[in-house]
């Protein structure tokens, strides 16, 4: 009995985050390397922004390659066409895609589950069109180029280290605001929303809003995921925000496991591992994307973090039963 | 001032011509079980959604101690102090059972959105108020050792406990329970019963609910019959087991030996 009290210390996300983006620089030192570690927090910085909506609130929105893509043509037409100052046009990115993302939920965010993933269907694929229509300003399907160098206060931050470094910071700032946020009153309750609306809304929770808010911050760390590609490229293309890029997100999230701290975490490795294999097989990628996600979704629903959790249990997560006999035994 | 606790006036609703409410008015007082009982599709359930928000009236209105919620949602009705259950269980799926108790004080309020995301202190020390209150109404439901247990691993009667002990961290001044103990084993029947006179007893006005007439009749300090929308009667439950029209609408010819009409 009192072996079972002792607390087992797990890590938690945000620590394993940490360790992994300050160790992968050191083991692997290539700029090739450092180039997929740079598409590693990208890709963490999107699932862990799409976890508000697609994972806390259950809602499925298929709008974040539109906003990623908002992003990164903000921070490039700024920075290239409009000489705004590198950092400046950076920072507008994630206000933009945060300010669209507020538009958009406005508008679609009161529909019932499935109109409001097909709303935001459309919405990432008008944003897409645009990309590649407005020739004038993004450069159409040439892509934007002349983007300069990103820099703070005086100092350059260009070249592959350098840029890695600003790319791990702000993806592991974004997950631990995730993580604070998962466990916070609002973090709470919008997962009540996402489990039983009726019960949440009758506890006091104004569901509009606060999934509002969440599918805002979903936007808010697509638009910051797109600054960084944008000044890591030097180069923007309508062709990395399309359809492919949305469904790839929504499908790296639910393997990785929606809703949970850990699940952008495992769904950003597997999408950056599967971005490589995709270069040596191209063509098949999809196929290994749809068998993995059949797969997965089949075996364990709650993705791989969720399978990971039932496995090695947290502290008191424990089946309900074995505790309650210890609580009558005490 | 002295608070009147619920107070439905003049209710009426249709859905596509059929009325299913008409001109319901009806009172339940602080401190008291008020049951409302009618055999299936009288009405009870909408009036439940009318009461909570969920659904709006054709006409009459809603008063909370004294203010006229008709007009508002159900989240504003639910800071306003009225909490409700839901006839089918609904609980917060992936949470915790201590956190599910927790999410029902949110109502009352809590640090904002912004100082949550960014963990500060004050938001810390209203999280472990609202937790150390639903700590004591888990001791209160026996449900202590279950704290950390994920909510859905409870067996259905812990489980319709956790709602009902979710509906207490709101402290409210009125609580609509949609019949809390349909589908409770007898022992589970008897614990939400106590506590539904324990939540009377502090001063809520409860408004019941019920198809389980032993547990109506043991209860409640006021019962009111709907029957094809209308209020029939209304009066103590001794009065009300006694009208010849109650029998007939309702209870059938074998009123004294009155079982659960729940049909299964």
């Amino acid at each position: 009995m009192a072996v079972s009290r002792i607390r087992r210390w797990r890590p938690t996300t945000p620590v394993i985050t940490a360790v992994l983006l300050a160790a992968m620089p050191l083991i692997f030192i290539s700029d090739f390397a450092r180039a997929i570690q740079l598409r590693f927090c990208v890709m963490l910085l999107l699932l862990t922004g799409l976890n508000f909506i697609n994972g806390y609130a259950r809602m499925s929105s298929l709008a974040q390659a539109g906003f990623y893509g908002l992003g990164a043509y903000t921070a490039g037409i700024l920075a290239a066409r409009l000489d705004v100052p590198p950092a400046l046009a950076f920072v507008a990115a994630p206000v933009l895609a945060t300010v669209a993302a507020l538009v958009i939920g406005a508008a679609s965010l009161r529909l019932r589950a499935t109109y409001f993933t097909m709303a935001t269907l459309g919405a990432g694929y008008i944003l897409y069109i645009l990309f590649g229509r407005m020739t004038g300003v993004t450069g159409g399907p040439n892509g934007l180029l002349g983007i300069p160098a990103l820099s703070v206060a005086g100092i350059e931050i260009s070249g592959p280290l350098p840029m890695y470094v600003l790319a791990a910071v702000l993806a592991l700032l974004g997950v631990v605001v995730a993580y604070n946020f998962e466990r916070s009153r609002a973090g709470r309750a919008l997962r009540a929303l996402g489990a039983s609306e009726p019960a949440a809304v009758a506890s006091g929770v104004r569901a509009f809003r606060l999934r509002l808010f969440a599918f805002a911050l979903s936007g808010c760390y697509a638009g910051v995921a797109g600054a960084l590609e944008t000044f890591d490229a030097t180069f923007v293309s309508p062709s990395s925000f399309g359809f492919l890029t949305a469904v790839l997100c929504v499908v790296g999230l639910t393997v990785g496991g929606a809703g949970r701290a850990a699940g952008p975490l495992i769904g950003a490795a597997l999408l950056t591992a599967l971005d490589e294999l995709g270069t040596e097989y191209a063509g098949y990628e999809m196929l290994i994307v749809g068998l993995v996600f059949l797969v997965v979704v089949q075996a364990f629903p709650g993705g791989v973090a969720g399978a990971a959790g039932a496995r090695w249990p947290r502290r008191g997560a424990r089946p309900a039963v074995a505790r309650a006999t210890e609580g009558s035994a005490s | 001032m002295t608070d009147e606790g619920l107070v439905i006036t003049g209710i009426s609703k249709s859905f596509g011509g059929v009325r299913v409410l008409r001109d319901v008015s009806l009172r339940a007082r602080p401190g008291a079980v008020t049951a409302l009982i009618g055999p299936n599709g009288a009405g009870k359930t909408t009036l439940a959604n009318i009461v909570s928000g969920f659904e709006r009236p054709d006409a009459g209105r809603i008063d909370v101690s004294g203010h006229d919620l008709t007009r508002r949602g159900p989240d504003r009705r639910a800071t306003a102090g009225l909490a409700r259950t839901f006839q089918n269980l609904e609980i917060f799926t992936g949470l915790t059972v201590i956190d599910n108790v927790v999410m029902g004080a949110y109502g009352r309020g809590g640090a904002g959105l912004l100082s949550a995301v960014v963990g500060l202190p004050r938001a810390r020390r209203a999280d472990r108020r609202a937790r150390a209150a639903a700590e004591e109404l888990l001791d209160r439901f026996g449900l202590t050792a279950l704290a950390d247990a994920p909510v859905e691993s409870l067996p259905f009667g812990q489980a319709k406990l956790v709602e009902l002990a979710r509906v207490l961290a709101l402290e409210p001044r009125v609580v609509v329970l949609d019949e809390p103990v349909a589908g409770l084993p007898a022992e589970s029947v008897r614990a939400v019963g106590e506590q539904v006179t324990r939540m009377a007893g502090a001063g809520a006005a409860v408004l019941l609910i019920e198809h389980n007439m032993r547990l109506v009749m043991e209860i409640s300090d006021h019962i009111a019959v709907l029957d094809h929308g209308e209020l029939l009667m209304e009066g103590e439950p001794a009065e009300v087991r006694a009208d010849p029209r109650v029998i007939e609408a309702y209870l059938g010819p074998d009123a004294d030996r009155i079982a659960p009409r729940r049909e299964s």
